[in-house]
């Protein structure tokens, strides 16, 4: 029995989608890291 | 007025239409993370509707601080709660949910205790065109907001992304994965919105929210309404 496949589109854009949420949201954290290393 | 006023009243209506279809599936189905989410999108619409009332009304402290407390400070950590109950063991979901409440009834307590100078929003980082925390004067209460929207951040955004994979790895149930996708968008988005406004970039944080609370929603819709498939037409494609 093949694997189960979602629509081509969304077989690359989700795994592209995931990466580059998790990107922006650890830059995010990294600046509220910042904000609270201020004095 | 500020015309960009209008930019959170839409905020606001969006978010309080998005709490109620929330809640009236924690009614229907008592599940607490709806309950939680439908808590968060009503600190949302507070949050944009004490934005608007700025924009068209002018300063009044006790808008400012309820601003301050439920959409700078509550509503992510509230909305990642929801989070926490739908993907964590309920004990650990309860004992994040009591340092929570405690943390908010602190939150409520040096809010409500601040000495405020709304001057300061018109200093040369900001322009006073929307609220800032700049107003507040007390030391200490700013220090609380990256907290709590650290563990909103986290929760929100990591729960939403760690479903999508979930989904993803397995190829099932696509609509909850592109409903998870567009939640950690929406969820992130007033996150930068925040961060852009804290370095007195204007309109950042408005726009953000705004955009936020529609891609949110959207999520949501998106989550927990399934894709119909289309089956093959039988006999050649002839309705019967």
């Amino acid at each position: 029995m093949a694997p189960r496949q979602y629509p081509p589109f969304f077989e690359k854009a989700i795994p592209i989608a995931i990466l580059l949420i998790a990107i922006l949201a650890l830059t995010l954290l990294v600046v509220i890291g910042v904000v609270l290393s201020q004095p | 007025m500020n015309p960009m006023a209008f930019i959170p009243l839409t905020s606001a209506i969006v978010s309080f239409v998005f709490a109620g279809f929330v809640l009236k599936r924690f009614i229907e189905q008592h599940h607490p993370h709806n309950l939680l989410w439908g808590i968060g999108m009503v600190f949302y619409g507070t949050g944009g509707a004490c934005e608007a009332y700025y924009g068209f009304l002018g300063w009044n402290p006790t808008v400012f601080r309820l601003w301050y407390l439920f959409g700078a400070i509550l509503v992510a950590a509230w909305l990642g709660q929801g989070t926490v109950y739908l993907l964590a063991k309920r004990r650990l979901a309860n004992i994040l949910m009591i340092l929570l409440v405690l943390g908010s009834f602190y939150a409520i307590y040096r809010i409500f205790n601040a000495q405020l100078d709304p001057a300061q929003m018109t200093s040369s980082l900001h322009t006073g065109s929307e609220l800032s925390g700049a107003a507040i004067q007390t030391p200490g209460v700013r220090t609380l907001t990256p907290f709590f929207n650290l563990y909103g951040t986290v929760t929100l955004v990591g729960g939403a992304l760690y479903s999508a994979w979930i989904f993803w790895r397995k190829r099932i149930l696509l609509h909850r994965t592109i409903g998870s996708v567009l939640i950690a968008v929406g969820a992130i988005l007033p996150a930068f919105g925040g961060t852009f406004s804290r370095f007195g970039i204007p309109g950042a944080l408005y726009i953000s929210e705004l955009l936020g609370a529609i891609i949110l929603f959207l999520g949501f819709l998106r989550a927990t309404t399934p894709i119909v498939q289309m089956k093959p037409a039988v006999n050649g494609g002839q309705a019967s």
